[in-house]
């Protein structure tokens, strides 16, 4: 360099003139610490609710992990997983019968070690009916049993006395009311005794032939148990495998997925916003650099100079934003998990600080994606500009910005959601949104044009002149249009949308949803239990049950073929229960094959559930056979049934069409809502039909329903935070023609112009503009709302005109008054002073 | 022409606060111009001749003083009323021409006259014409990225005698343009004066242009000299 100077650094310059301009990256600043934020709190709520999710869910396995064996685990096996750090619990369940005096009484024992539960908590009380219950995290101690209330009734004991157990006798310390892990499996019908695991040699009842199912529950940290599902995953034989709480509980299952599909939709809207709002932003700051990209290049500054600096500066904004958003973000979510955990009385795990990566990787993308794609263009700034902007054909938007903000909101939303199907329908809807936006505001232009042709003097100057302003802004007016109706169509989503579909949500797990089973109903009995029911209010459908055990698939024998018996799970460990129906019920749907015709009558065809035909690999023509009784029968699988076990009814993998079990013996199930204040019903029926089993499943869905409650909270402050950023896209969308529109109103105002007509034309301009953007993306909005909940979540909707009503009325009123408000500034200073600020 | 006083300023001062001190800008102006006459404020820069300007059009309040446009006292109005009473009757003219960037040469016309509540169509006529007066007829769609200086000082002087206002104030309007464009635009500017018969007041600094009006008043240290 001559004279002895040095060149100046891309990041020197950046810093020096970054500094200077300062006042004018604020609204970058804001946009992208606003979306870092929205991320940050919305993905560690997210994971924190998750986690608590799973936490609540681990209840019903009484563990987070439970590996089901065919015998007590071994001590080798012990000692590995026990390295990992997980607490565990052996428990060892069985069927056996206690005599006293001339009765017996078929029990269903449970022999646990101290530990148990490991999640969770069981329910006992000592004393009569109507007393009050306590929550015990242990398992019985050595000596003692807790026994179902069923068992006292039945062998006419009570608390304190000694129940008979195999070869000793053990001191009934309590009734059990609830245990976490109790399933309304056909398994468990039994009343339950649980006993401590030392006391099971006294008891005689375990050795060969026993018919005991063990199980190792397992209860950790996520990763310790992730550590002890690779030690065990290895070693499973067959007829064992490993449970996850979701995996064990489809109705869990289901409610959990639902969660995570509106946590993930929180998170989705979120980046959204995040683009909208940097992209306003971003187009804005790239065209105020014009002017200054031609200076420097007059001053001698070579091209890749600028765009170093041009990056830096980008750089350093967006560590300042993106730290902003962080600790604002952390604060936010803090505050929400306190509000969830005080409201709901539950400990919400602390979030992982490595669980904050897509936050600050989200703002990465976005300024990559939506920022410096324009501010790249300004780079091609003709120097000749400083003498004649005509000369300088430089634009910041083009097909460039366009396809690259596009891609960065696809990758982030994919990112985000983890779904490529929510990805795909949200974006796709967005786009299509956003081209039913720009269609809307091209016609409402067109609509003004007209309008203006046909006024006169009458219409007021105010309405005059923001006719004109709203026709001749044609580029910025639909901008604003398309702006608003997306930043309104993300709120419309979260604030009525949202609020529908956690409301269908709710209601599909009804309040009339069954509670109670009865079994073991005789043939003969049925038609005088349905009688029972009627008589007291109840309506229920009967089934018939087919006991029955899965011998051969496409005539290979399961006991000969060790891999089909292991793909067949407990399928071929246990009997199944077979049934036959005419008319295909509400919660069952066809997915391959066909229902019954009419002359299938009597016919050898099954209709298999889904997991069924995945798990023995089987299709439409495949049979499957069954040992019932000693009698072998073969059937051809003729349809597939997907089934949606969260109604809670009686529902069955295998079915028969009509005729088929005739001469089979059966038995009859049925499944209904028992009101609160029916309870005496049972206990009468129980006398009158004592061979009938009454199984509640309320605890059940007590379970799921408060559940769904947390989940519900969780998710309405997640989206309230999402909401604010919603809100900071409209001001960023203000934003972006504030200038111009004070500009206008300082010369208007020195040209004669009053305040008054200032407020009208502006007041009319937003108001056409507010009204555009609302009813357009309250149309895109309720369509987007059926596909979700149609295609996606599996929920009835329906439409609600009158809140739509109030949510364009509401936007377009807002904008207007934020619009009308904006110019303050300019209205209480002399005109003068406006002008020579607008230059 | 008639002799009645177009613009009256009586002890006149505008005193701005700088920080932790006050800044004397104008101090004890006395002006008078009957409707008509032409008055040049001349001055070298940073002496308060936009200031002054802005005080005797009702843009901006004095700090002291009295001033009365067209027999109105300025002080008796608030902001409102005085934008009210500068609709249709005062143009103005500016250095930096003042053009809104997003409207064309013909929408930025029809600005003054679309708020004097004229119907659009006669609106345009007259903008249209004005615009061929100032000899940009084939540039009426073009918006001011797209025009020169001298092009945009046409419009604005277009602007400026939409609504034949009865006084005009010109702010420096060849201060951004070459010797030969402000020639142009000055040649322009006194033509249409003369033929609405406006009321001029022009500040410049430009001594050769101020002769071209009938009075010259010399700003100096805050004060006028007549």
């Amino acid at each position: 360099m001559p004279d002895g100077r040095t060149s100046v650094s891309a990041l020197q310059l950046a810093w020096r003139h970054g500094a200077r301009q300062r006042g004018e990256w604020w609204v970058v600043l804001l946009a992208l610490g606003v979306a870092v934020a929205a991320v940050t709190a919305v993905t560690q709520m997210n994971e924190r609710v998750r986690a608590a999710m799973m936490h609540q869910g681990a209840q019903t396995l009484a563990a987070d992990l439970r590996l089901d064996l065919r015998a007590p685990l071994g001590e080798a096996r012990s000692a590995t997983i026990e390295k990992t750090g997980v607490a565990t619990a052996a428990v060892a369940t069985f069927p056996s019968a206690v005599t006293r005096n001339d009765g017996v009484t078929l029990v269903s024992v449970k022999a646990v070690e101290p530990a148990y539960p490991l999640r969770g908590a069981v329910t006992l009380r000592r004393g009569p009916p109507g007393a009050s219950t306590a929550e015990i995290t242990h398992g019985p101690p050595a000596g003692t049993v807790w026994v179902a209330q069923r068992v006292l009734d039945e062998l006419q004991l009570d608390i304190g006395d000694t129940l008979p157990l195999g070869d000793t006798g053990l001191r009934i310390g309590a009734v059990l009311v609830t245990e976490p892990d109790r399933a309304p499996g056909f398994v468990n019908i039994a009343p339950r005794v649980m006993m401590a695991a030392d006391d099971m040699a006294a008891t005689g009842l375990l050795g060969p032939g026993s018919r005991a199912h063990y199980s190792e529950l397992i209860a950790g940290t996520p990763e310790q148990i992730a550590a002890a599902r690779a030690q065990l995953e290895p070693t499973l034989t067959t007829g064992e495998s490993l449970q996850t709480p979701r995996e064990s509980n489809r109705a869990l299952s289901r409610a959990l997925d639902r969660a995570d599909i509106f946590l993930d939709l929180a998170a989705l809207v979120a980046v959204m916003l995040a683009g909208v709002a940097i992209a306003l932003a971003a187009r804005q700051q790239a065209q105020s650099r014009l002017d200054e990209v031609a200076l420097f290049k007059t001053l001698g500054a070579a091209r890749g100079l600028i765009g170093r600096m041009l990056a830096w500066q980008l750089v350093i904004v967006g560590i300042l934003g993106i730290g902003l958003g962080l600790l604002t973000g952390q604060a936010a979510q803090a505050g929400l998990s306190l509000l969830v955990a005080r409201a709901f009385d539950i400990d919400l795990p602390t979030a992982s600080l490595t669980g904050l990566w897509p936050a600050p990787a989200t703002g990465a993308v976005l300024l990559a994606g939506f920022a410096w794609p324009a501010l790249a263009q300004a780079r091609a700034t003709p120097p000749a500009r400083v003498l004649a902007r005509a000369l300088d054909t430089t634009t910041t938007r083009g097909r460039f910005v366009h396809v690259a903000a596009i891609a960065s909101v696809v990758l982030l939303a994919a990112a985000a959601t983890r779904d490529i199907a929510l990805t795909a329908w949200v974006v796709a809807g967005t786009i299509a949104g956003t081209l039913v936006l720009a269609a809307g505001a091209f016609g409402l232009l067109w609509l003004v044009e007209r309008l203006r042709r046909h006024l006169g003097a009458g219409a007021g100057p105010g309405v005059r002149l923001g006719l004109a302003s709203l026709s001749r802004r044609r580029s910025a007016s639909i901008l604003q249009i398309v702006a608003f109706g997306i930043g309104l169509i993300m709120l419309f989503l979260l604030v009525i949308v949202r609020g529908d579909l956690l409301a269908g949500w709710r209601a599909d797990i009804a309040s009339d949803a069954p509670n109670r089973f009865l079994i073991n109903i005789t043939p003969d009995q049925q038609p005088k239990v349905a009688d029972f029911l009627a008589d007291n209010g109840i309506d229920a459908d009967f089934h018939p049950i087919v006991r029955a055990r899965l011998t051969t698939v496409n005539g290979q024998s399961i006991d000969d073929d060790p891999t089909l018996a292991e793909s067949a799970g407990e399928l071929a460990q246990r009997e199944l229960n077979l049934s036959w129906a005419g008319q295909l019920k509400a919660d069952n749907r066809i997915t391959s094959g066909q229902w019954w015709q009419r002359d299938d009558r009597g016919k050898a065809l099954i209709s298999i559930a889904t997991s069924v035909a995945e798990r023995l690999d089987t299709g439409i023509g495949d049979t499957l056979s069954f040992d019932i009784a000693g009698e072998p029968i073969t059937a051809r699988v003729t349809s597939i049934r997907e089934i949606d076990w969260s109604s809670l009814q009686a529902n069955f993998y295998v079915l028969f069409p009509p005729g088929a079990l005739d001469n089979l013996p059966a038995t009859h199930i049925t499944s209904f809502h028992l009101p609160p204040d029916h309870h005496g019903v049972l206990a009468s029926l129980v006398r009158q039909f004592s061979n009938i089993s009454v199984i509640n499943i309320a605890a059940i869905l007590d379970q799921i329903t408060t559940l769904i409650e947390r989940v519900s909270l969780a998710a309405e402050l997640v989206f309230g935070f999402t909401l604010a950023a919603g809100l900071v896209v409209l001001l960023a969308a203000m934003q972006a023609s504030l200038a111009e529109r004070r500009r206008e109103a300082a010369l208007l105002r020195a040209l004669g112009a009053r305040s008054r007509w200032l407020r009208q034309a502006t007041g009319v301009e937003c108001l056409l503009i507010g009204a555009c953007a609302s009813i357009l993306a309250a149309g895109v909005a309720q369509i987007t709302a059926i596909v979700l909940a149609t295609r996606m979540l599996d929920l009835d909707y329906s439409w609600r005109p009158l809140i739509w009503l109030i949510a364009v009325v509401t936007a377009t009123l807002a904008i207007a008054a934020m619009a009308v408000l904006s110019l303050r500034p300019v209205l209480r200073q002399p005109a003068w002073t406006s002008l020579r600020e607008s230059e | 022409m008639s002799s009645a006083p177009a613009l009256v300023a009586r002890n006149v001062a505008k005193t701005v606060a700088t920080g932790d001190t006050s800044l004397t800008i104008l101090d004890d102006i006395e002006l008078s111009l009957n409707a008509g006459d032409s008055l040049s404020i001349v001055g070298t820069s940073g002496s308060g001749k936009s200031t002054l300007l802005a005080l005797l059009a009702g843009l901006d309040l004095p700090t002291r003083g009295h001033i009365e446009l067209l027999g109105n006292n300025l002080a008796s109005l608030d902001e409102d009323g005085r934008a009210a009473w500068r609709a249709a009757r005062v143009g103005f003219v500016f250095q930096s021409f003042q053009l809104l960037a997003g409207l064309s040469a013909l929408d930025n016309v029809l600005l003054p006259l679309e708020l004097a509540g004229v119907r659009l169509s006669e609106a345009r006529e007259t903008a249209r014409k004005l615009l061929a007066q100032v000899g940009l007829a084939h540039r009426t769609a073009h918006t001011p990225r797209q025009l020169s200086g001298g092009e945009q000082q046409r419009v604005a002087i277009a602007r400026a005698f939409a609504c034949r206002p009865a006084i005009l104030f010109a702010d420096e309007p060849t201060g951004n343009l070459d010797g030969a464009t402000g020639a142009q635009i000055i040649d322009l500017l006194f033509a249409l004066n003369a033929e609405q018969t406006t009321t001029l007041v022009l500040v410049t600094h430009d001594e050769a242009l101020a002769g071209r009006c009938s009075r010259v008043a010399r700003l100096a240290s805050g004060r006028l000299h007549a």
